[in-house]
């Protein structure tokens, strides 16, 4: 009974996400009709043929490549590095003074800043992977210092009497306290390595990115592409922060009570 | 022998312990007694050694292994009284110590399902106390082991601890004059300080 009024609930709310998406996508139609120039803006059709278009070319599928896994590759050590030094920062106070200077600057610096001085320094073809970076890094840090400053310090002080492993505490003590937090942290940190990670290719012309796509698509006045390259980062990042979250999910429950 | 000299503690310029000394024998059982903030958990926290003293000496045996029921349960909410428990087994423990002595103390059958956050308050404290007895220990301490235990169950707890703590030393923080003789311990008054 509880599982199929769930059930209902869940599609009713799938029903209704789908109109928001219908209803928006009418308005961007009736917009394109009314400008009538598929220069400034394309009809929603166009766009999904030029989609359709691009996905069976190889270039596509090498744009995709060459984007994604820089920038994840900048993600993911954004994220190793930002839980290392969380956990360093929670034990080692000067540590933490150290970086809060750093990860404020970060914060508070345009990411055109960022770009246009890491063309200067690198170059363009690994950029999309540094602004990742420093753009996911602060988001990652602060939130799990954050959860271990606010995890429950008695639950510490019992694993310290009772002498239980470093792996042991680890797993079911410091990692089921910190995950909210680092969950919060990689879904807003996700969609901001995407966005930021795309602007540098747009503003360095990486060549053989996304970026580079939109770039050119912006040049020729190929409004289809662009809206078709847009709906491209927009489902790759979709994807992603989906099957990431899912993962995070699936290591919470496996430390959560399926042991009883 | 636990062994604590001239020993001062104070939080924020409040004195708790001032030139405190006492002396635990092996396998003594001792129960401490004293009005609410006398300083009795900080008394267990230095002798535990969560906590420094800010002068004055405390010597434990090397090696000594100490179980503890807290004031407060600190159990992981999510995870269910068997798992709780296994938390402190050592590496080569026989694992049926943990069921057997939940079901000692009469945590059984749809009970080791749940997690112990839907557990009572009752229940959750007999996993507590659980905890401790399963390990390996030289030294129990249970700070107000019982709160929250109703008295129909109480009996079969305390014969529980008093027989796995038999050749071991235990200290027992308590208000009630009753548990202390029902667990066999001496008695000691912390006074006030000023």
């Amino acid at each position: 009974m509880k599982d199929s009024t769930t059930r209902q609930s869940k599609l009713k709310k799938t029903i209704l996400k789908a109109s928001a998406i219908a209803f928006w996508i009418a308005v961007w139609g009736a917009l394109a009709h009314v400008v009538n120039s598929e220069l400034i803006i394309c009809s929603p059709p166009t766009a999904l043929k030029r989609l359709v278009a691009l996905i069976q070319t190889a270039e596509f599928r090498s744009a995709v490549a060459f984007s994604s896994i820089r920038i994840l590759t900048g993600f993911f050590a954004a994220l190793a590095l930002g839980i290392i030094l969380a956990a360093v920062s929670s034990r080692i106070s000067a540590v933490k003074i150290l970086l809060e200077p750093i990860t404020s600057v970060i914060k508070a610096t345009p990411v055109a800043s960022f770009i246009i001085l890491a063309i200067i320094w690198f170059g363009s073809r690994n950029l999309s992977m540094f602004i990742s970076f420093l753009m996911v890094f602060p988001v990652i840090y602060l939130n799990v210092l954050k959860g271990i400053e606010s995890a429950d310090k008695s639950l510490s002080e019992m694993a310290e009497v009772f002498r239980i492993s470093r792996p042991k505490r680890l797993v079911y003590i410091y990692f089921p306290q910190i995950l909210p937090f680092l969950s919060s942290g990689c879904s807003v940190a996700l969609g901001l390595c995407w966005k930021s990670g795309v602007a540098a290719e747009v503003i360095g012309i990486s060549g053989g990115s996304i970026g580079e796509k939109l770039y050119k698509a912006k040049l020729y006045f190929e409004t289809g592409d662009l809206l078709a390259w847009t709906a491209v980062i927009i489902a790759v990042s979709a994807i992603f922060e989906k099957l990431f979250m899912a993962l995070l999910g699936l290591i919470k429950k496996k430390t959560e009570g399926l042991e009883r | 022998m636990i062994s604590l000299k001239n020993v001062s503690k104070s939080f924020g310029g409040q004195t708790v312990l001032k030139d405190f000394s006492l002396d635990i024998g092996d396998c003594a059982k001792l129960a401490i007694t004293g009005r609410s903030g006398a300083g009795k958990t900080t008394l267990l926290n230095l002798i535990t050694g969560l906590i420094k003293p800010d002068s004055g000496e405390i010597s434990r045996p090397e090696g000594l292994k100490i179980s503890e029921v807290f004031q407060e349960d600190r159990l992981i909410e999510p995870l269910g009284a068997i798992k709780n428990c296994r938390l402190v087994l050592k590496k080569g423990a026989d694992p049926s110590i943990v069921p057997n002595t939940l079901a000692a103390l009469g945590i059984s059958g749809e009970l080791l399902k749940k997690p112990v956050s839907s557990l009572s308050g009752g229940e959750r404290r007999r996993v507590a106390i659980a905890r401790a007895l399963v390990g390996d220990f030289d030294l129990l301490i249970l700070d107000e082991p019982f709160k929250g235990i109703d008295s129909e169950t109480l009996p079969s707890v305390i014969e529980e601890i008093k027989l796995r703590t038999k050749d071991k030393t235990l200290i027992l923080v308590t208000h009630s004059k009753e548990e202390a003789a029902a667990l066999g311990c001496a008695l000691f008054r912390l006074a006030d300080i000023g």
